[in-house]
């Protein structure tokens, strides 16, 4: 199938972006890396008048070390991400999530922005931004917010921006020195999109995990926290027993969709055992003593 | 709608024209500049037939309009050589016998020079997680990641 006719805008700066939402509405729509969006054109489950390219918009572009953290330019590509040193110290799971998406090629094109605007249910970004506690910042006419990405995420595909407003950056808050990371994904094969997203962001002090955040995606309508987990974990040394006990909470709250790829009852389990892998990765490079 | 001026870098020679905002950067090349090389096929970014390099970067042509190329610049497998020549990685592909049917192979190539330029590739394992973005329905593979070894051995020989 053939896209519908549009117009291309590739303005250079965020106020030529917001100027154009607000004269255009919902005839426009941004293009980011375009990695998700180019084949919902062709599908023609998208049919704007207007698309509106970040790929000229410098100030979207980048990462940059702060007091607050890291911060992440929207049109800052997977690529750029997974190879970034900065990311990689302080935020292994965001480097692996970024580093898992489909292929060099989609890497070298989609971008973090362009991933939390999409909000694929099973995203690998999402997720790990999501466990992250990462702040997200958009801008509309004349206006700047943040939201927390605990408040982004509101059902299937869809998020907490509205249609003037595009998602400018996140800031990743600068982790303790004792904060330990797990991630990992299920797919069939490498390259596809996963199934199942498991993220884990512990804190610890003298073996003890003093705060937890679990993240999954593929589980549902769309990313989520698993605050029960969080809360049976944090605690604790994070043992075997620890991790049995928060896979079977962890077993009541998970819902992935039957699809081809399997059924509830089975990508559950698969979602259980991904998220113990995540937890086990996040106690083993505690030095808790175990794992 | 009227269309777009588009100006770009293809394989070394400024191009200048107009396309519409809804051409695919794969329908611009095959199409409008009459580069064939770059093979069309899923139409989905699955098969990585369509590979190109963008600014220097590998990528699906068949998941990028043609405007996001403007003022960029592009090579395709056409660019890779002077005409009368083959570029190491299309030389070592003949060599180990890196194609049956040959419609992936441009694809291949372009991913695998991407390869072979940014990454250190000394393990064909991990090589094999790295060309998950291309299909071959021809060869199981094996004698495209062998080409890539070879072609990997001989760049460090060379260095």
């Amino acid at each position: 199938m053939t896209m519908t006719r549009f117009d291309y805008i590739a303005p250079t700066s965020i106020d030529e972006v917001t100027g154009l939402l607000s004269s255009h509405g919902s005839e426009a729509k941004i293009l980011a890396g375009g990695q998700s969006v180019v084949i919902l054109l062709r599908q023609r489950l998208l049919a704007p008048s207007v698309v509106i390219s970040l790929g000229r918009v410098e100030a979207l572009k980048g990462i940059r070390s702060s007091d607050d953290g890291v911060e992440i330019g929207a049109m800052t590509t997977y690529s750029d991400v997974s190879r970034n040193e900065v990311v990689n110290r302080v935020a292994p799971t965001l480097a692996k999530a970024a580093g898992a998406v489909g292929s060099r090629h989609i890497r070298n094109r989609g971008t973090v922005g362009g991933s939390l605007a999409h909000a694929d249910p099973a995203g690998d970004v999402p997720v790990a931004l999501l466990a992250l506690d990462a702040s997200i910042h958009l801008a509309g006419s004349g206006t700047v917010r943040t939201c927390a990405s605990d408040d982004w995420f509101t059902g299937l595909f869809e998020v907490s921006m509205s249609e003037d407003e595009v998602l400018t950056g996140v800031t990743i808050p600068q982790p303790a020195e004792t904060v330990r990371h797990g991630y990992h994904r299920f797919s069939y094969r490498e390259g596809e999109y996963p199934m199942i997203v498991a993220a884990a962001v512990l804190d610890w002090d003298g073996g003890v995990c003093t705060s937890a955040r679990v993240a999954m995606g593929g589980v549902g309508a769309h990313p989520v926290r698993l605050v029960a987990v969080e809360d049976r974990l944090t605690g604790s040394a994070v043992e075997a027993g620890d991790i049995d006990a928060a896979a079977a909470i962890a077993s009541e709250l998970v819902h992935p969709p039957s699809d081809v790829r399997g059924s509830t009852g089975w990508k559950r389990k698969v979602a259980v055992e991904y998220m113990k892998r995540a937890l086990a990765e996040a106690a083993r490079n505690s030095g808790n003593g175990h794992g | 709608m009227a269309d777009h001026g588009i100006a770009l870098v293809v394989n070394n020679e400024p191009v200048s024209t107009t396309v519409a905002g809804n051409r695919l950067l794969r329908e611009f090349i095959r199409e409008d500049l009459g580069l064939t090389g770059t093979k069309s096929a899923c139409e989905d970014g699955m098969c990585g037939a369509c590979s190109v390099h963008l600014d220097g970067d590998v990528v699906k042509s068949c998941l990028i309009l043609a405007m996001e190329a403007d003022g960029r610049t592009l090579t395709t497998i056409e660019g890779l050589a002077p005409p009368d020549d083959l570029h190491p990685v299309q030389q070592a592909m003949i060599d180990n016998f890196g194609f049956q049917c040959g419609f992936c192979t441009p694809g291949f190539i372009m991913t695998i020079v991407d390869i072979l330029d940014k990454d250190i590739v000394d393990d064909p394992e991990s090589l094999r997680e790295d060309l998950v973005g291309n299909i071959c329905r021809c060869t199981g593979y094996t004698r495209i990641v062998a080409a890539v070894m070879d072609a990997a051995g001989r760049k460090n020989h060379d260095r």
